[in-house]
Parts: C-alpha cells; structure tokens; sequence
C-alpha cells in the first residue's frame, strides 16, 4: 500500500511529463486501434463481396477447370448431380447451385466487347441478388429468363441500360458459334473493378442453353455460417477424392485472389505502422524515465540505506510506469471510441485498390485489437522504464546519497 | 557497558580509485562496537569518519578486512542481504536529514516498518509512538519541505529508532542546525539512548558534541589514533 501511494505521488509530482508518457501510450493505443478496426472494415467488406458474391462459400469443380490443359471444355464440365452427395453428407451445407461462366462477345448493335458471362441460379443462389448492390432495373427472379444484369462499368462502356437489348455471341461447347439476344434486366455494381467492367450475369438455364449443356463449371456451396467452410474444406476435399478424383474444392479465400493481397497488405502495414508507434513509445518513456532516475538519484540513495533491495528499487519504478500505462490505457480506448465516433460522423469517402466505387471508412472497434494494443503498451513501457530501472538500482548507495546536498 | 559485540573492524581499509591516484580512506582499522555504546568519531575534514559510517552502515564495501555485525561477516553477503540487515539492524541519521519529499512526517517514519513487513495499522502506531519520543506528534501530515531543519531532524530520528535497531549511525547530525536546535536534537539522542539502550556511533566536527559521547574515537588519515 505504502509503495502503491509512493508511485501515485511519485507519477502525479511532475504531471506535464506523466501526461506526456500517458500521451504517447494514448496515442499509440488509439492509432493501433483505429488501424485494425478500418483494416478489418475493408477485410470484412472484401470477404462478402467475395463469399457472398463472387465466389460464394465454397465452389467444387474439375481439377481441369482450374488448371486447364489441352482437353475439350466438355471434359472441364461436370453435372451437378455428381456432387448431390457432398450435401447429403455435411448438413451444415445449406445449397449446392450450379454455375456456368464463359467468355464471349457482348454487343448492342453497334458496339462489341469481350466480356465474361456467367450464368447463375437464382433460385439456389437467392442471396446473391441481395448482395450485389443494383443500381437500375432489377435482378432477374427467373432461372430460364432471357435476361442479364450487366456491370455499371460495362454499361456505361456500352452505353446500355435496363430494358435495351444486347446480344451475346460465343461457342457452344461442341464448338459451334451460337448467339442470343437479352434483355438488360438491371445494373449491378460489385464494387470491384475487375467485375464491373467485364461481366454479366445470366440466368443459368439460359447459360446452358447458349453453350448447349445441361453440365456446369462449378458448384457453388452455400453453408449455414461462413466460418464452416473452411472448417470442413478438407473433409470435402476428401469426400471428393475419394468418389471422383477428376473433382476438387476450393474456399472462397482460396479463390479470392485480391482479399489475400489485400489481407497481406494490411497485415505487413499494421506491423509496420505498429513497430514505428510503439519504437516511439518505447523511446519517449525511456527518455522520461531516465530523467526522473537522474532527478531522483538522492532519493533511490535514502531508500537503499534504508534498506531497500536493488530488486525494490525497480519494483517501484515498475509500479509508477504501471499505472501511467493503465491510465494511458484507457485514455487511448476511450479517445479512439471517440475518433470511430467522429470518422463516422465525417462521412469521410475513399477507394479501395481494385474497387470500383467509392466507400465510407468505417472503423471497427474491436475488442482483439484493444487486448493486443493494451498488451504490447504495457510490454513497452515495461520494458523502457525497466532499462533505467535497473541503472537506478545499480547505482553506488553513497554516490546517490550525495545528491540529496 | 553491554559485552554484547554489535559490530567489529579487523583490518578494515577502504582504497577510492581517482582518474590517477589511490587513496585510502581508512588503513587497517581494528575496532569493535558494544550495544548499548554512545560513540563519538572526531577528526578533520577527509580523515575518513563518514567512511567508518558507511562501511558500519554497509552502504559502502570495505576495500580490504573483515566486518562482523553481531558476529556475522558480512564480506560474502549477497546484496539482498545486507539490504535485510540495514533495514533491521541499522539506523541512519543524516546531516541533510534525506526525508522521502512525497511522505507525511508520519509516513516517512513508517515507511521503514513496511520493509520489514509491518501491516499498515502496526506501523502507524509504532510510528506516532516514536514521533513522541522526539517530541513532534503536532506535525504527523506536514510533509518534510513544511517543516523547520530541526524538525525534520526530529522526523529523521524517528525514522531511525522506530525499527528498534541494533545501531544508530549519526553523521554531523546537528551540522546543518542553529546552536539551540543543535543541543535540543543531541539531548534527544543522549535520552533515546538511554532509554533504548541502542548503540549510537555519532561523527561530527563539534569538540562539544563529541565530548558528550561515552566513548571517543579520533580517526587522523584514515587511521584510528
């Protein structure tokens, strides 16, 4: 208790400095807060568009599919039956829907561009639709319609909107040339740019009809929670292996190449912008301390005569940095509710690398990134104030006695 | 006089390196301390009186010789140690006084009692009993930089004798105080150590304080003559 009201006293004798160490503490704690919980929006917005929309949970298919060599692209198809088992097998898979994707002309009469067209089904996929963000018309509701939903970078290149027609033109897999015409149901737009600009969407049926198939390329599983298709990835791997070794599965992280780069990105950013911050700290309470070792040099003197250990000496400067970190601690949790509060409020629009559209920073608090920063500043300041700590408690009793003259 | 040996120099010499000269600060001393002594050191400015405390007060390693305290060489004791054995055994009384800044006068004479694992009621109480041994139970919260050099003087006794030691080490404890303060705090000590029977090892440059102590010890060069 005696030492617990020293460090108190001790801390709040020269406030403008303790204010300062519990400042760099706030600071780095509030930015490593704010800079996980923005990467963790993005992350978080990245994977739905991804799992939600583009690649779905998880998507089963022909090895060939994914690493295509010179055979026919019936042998990359496969028929959706051939998996019913897969779902049969594993109840946390809620659907099991086909897809069917190729490249082709895309033209409204005057002009034609090349385009991937995927077709899908709607009926088995009906979340699809609703995480696409739809900018004019609507989503086509029927799985044999003659209709697409077309990118807004696509549109706007072709100068199309809802309710005009456009004909696609590509081979049917027996390799005949096959056309058809569609109508513009709606516009989406997937926030991404690579999908935007190229890609349309097409009912299923109607995908097969122009390829003139009743197979698909993959089959898109949709489990209750995204987190279980990670989970039982291998299991399925297995289960597939074993029935058919032509088929394999991937997750949708597996599939999606840019959330990774992303996820990477952020991840070698935030230990960066993290180290730098807390290199900071770490220098700043050092400095601090040092100071009030040197000013306190006749004090450490009467406590060693007084029978004070070395190991005492630095407990108690342990003790003040401790509660100048625990102070900083929850300053920089509170600051940075305050910050999320504020950014917020700021509407504050950017881009993303690859996005099409603009969005609002959002920042997510998270309880991880508070128990990680408040760890490593605790840690930091440990560290930097054990360093004078220990050059304080190693000092000659009768030098240090001298300084109280 | 007690036969009890409190404390005991065989050959004790303290060397100080400077950038280009030795020089000792004690050469071979032989002394042995009784309890319940009231000893005098005198001699001139660098004939090594504080260094006979701070060896004593074991605040200070001797370059050479052996010390006992109560029959214990001290020479292999382990730092933790001998922070143990200041903070039970010895008592020390500055002539700047050295009062914790941030502590009440009540809790700059407790603060000893919590290193020896005293609860905080049990020190509080010892506390203001040896703050009325030297007479300052009126100025328990005043912090030391609200109180007058006699005074805190008063606190720094308290703060020695309230562990119950076995030594008390005084160096030029009335220097720093007017004529008057100075006899009031030595008539404290002379009646402490009556009273508590504690061995008192007293340096000063005052013949006259000096000549109240029972035993005198004049030390000239680093040597006991």
């Amino acid at each position: 208790m005696m030492r617990l009201k020293i460090a108190f006293r001790n801390v709040t004798r020269h406030k403008l400095r303790s204010i300062l160490s519990l400042c760099m503490i706030a600071g780095a704690v509030t930015s490593m807060i704010i800079f996980r919980g923005f990467s963790q929006y993005s992350l978080d917005s990245l994977k739905h568009i991804a799992a939600e929309n583009q690649f779905g949970h998880m998507q089963i298919g022909k090895v060939k599919y994914w690493s295509p060599g010179a055979e026919s692209r019936k042998e990359r198809m496969f028929n959706l039956s051939q998996i019913e088992h897969i779902k049969t097998k594993n109840p946390s898979i809620e659907n099991i829907s086909g897809r069917l994707s190729f490249f082709g002309l895309i033209s409204n009469g005057e002009l034609s561009v090349g385009g991937k067209i995927i077709g899908i089904d709607t009926i088995n996929e009906p979340k699809f639709a609703k995480s696409m963000a739809i900018k004019a018309g609507n989503f086509f509701q029927s799985n044999d319609s003659l209709q697409a939903m077309i990118g807004n970078l696509l549109a706007k290149q072709m100068n199309v909107k809802t309710g005009d027609s456009i004909t696609v033109l590509t081979n049917t897999i027996d390799g005949v040339m096959n056309a058809m015409d569609l109508e513009v149901s709606g516009i989406f737009s997937a926030g991404i740019d690579e999908i935007d600009s190229q890609v349309i969407y097409i009912p299923l049926k109607t995908s097969q009809r122009i390829l003139d198939t009743d197979d698909v390329d993959t089959g898109v599983l949709r489990f209750n929670k995204l987190e279980e298709a990670e989970l039982i990835s291998s299991k399925i791997s297995n289960d597939l292996k074993a029935n058919d070794p032509s088929m394999m599965n991937k997750t949708w992280r597996e599939l999606a190449v840019l959330f990774r780069q992303v996820e990477k990105f952020y991840g070698v950013q935030n230990r960066i912008i993290e180290a730098i911050l807390f290199a900071l700290m770490f220098l700043g309470i050092l400095n601090t301390v040092s100071m009030t070792v040197v000013e306190r040099t006749g004090e450490i003197g009467t406590l060693r005569s007084l029978g004070e250990s070395r190991g005492d000496i630095i407990k108690q400067f342990l003790l003040e940095s401790f509660l100048v970190s625990i102070v900083g601690l929850f300053a920089g949790v509170g600051l940075s509710l305050l910050l999320i509060q504020v950014i917020h409020a700021a509407n504050i629009v950017t881009e993303m690398p690859g996005a099409s559209t603009p969005f609002q920073i959002q920042i997510i608090f998270l309880y991880s990134a508070v128990f990680y920063s408040s760890l490593l500043a605790v840690v930091t300041a440990t560290f930097a104030t054990y360093l004078p700590a220990l050059r304080a408690s190693k000092m000659d009793i009768v030098d240090a006695l001298r300084k109280n003259i | 006089m007690n036969e009890k040996s409190i404390l005991k120099f065989i050959n004790v010499s303290k060397d100080f390196n400077t950038s280009s000269v030795v020089f000792s600060g004690l050469k071979n001393v032989n002394l042995e301390i009784f309890q319940g002594e009231f000893i005098g050191l005198s001699g001139k400015s660098g004939s090594g009186k504080t260094t006979l405390l701070n060896i004593a007060g074991l605040i200070d390693p001797p370059s050479g010789g052996e010390l006992l305290i109560k029959g214990k060489n001290v020479r292999d004791f382990h730092d933790n140690e001998l922070s143990n054995v200041r903070a039970k055994e010895i008592g020390f009384i500055f002539q700047t006084f050295n009062l914790l800044p941030l502590l009440s006068a009540l809790e700059n004479v407790e603060y000893p009692l919590t290193l020896l694992g005293h609860s905080e009621k049990e020190a509080k109480k010892l506390a203001l009993e040896a703050l009325d041994k030297v007479g300052l139970t009126k100025f328990n919260h005043h912090r030391p930089a609200q109180l007058s050099g006699g005074q805190r003087q008063r606190v720094a006794i308290a703060r020695a004798i309230v562990k119950n030691p076995s030594l008390i080490l005084a160096d030029e404890p009335t220097a720093n105080l007017d004529s008057k303060t100075s006899e009031e705090i030595l008539e404290i000590l002379i009646n402490l150590q009556k009273e508590l029977n504690v061995t008192i090892m007293l340096c000063s440059h005052d013949p006259d304080l000096i000549a109240l102590t029972r035993r005198q010890i004049k030390l000239q060069d680093g040597i006991i003559v």
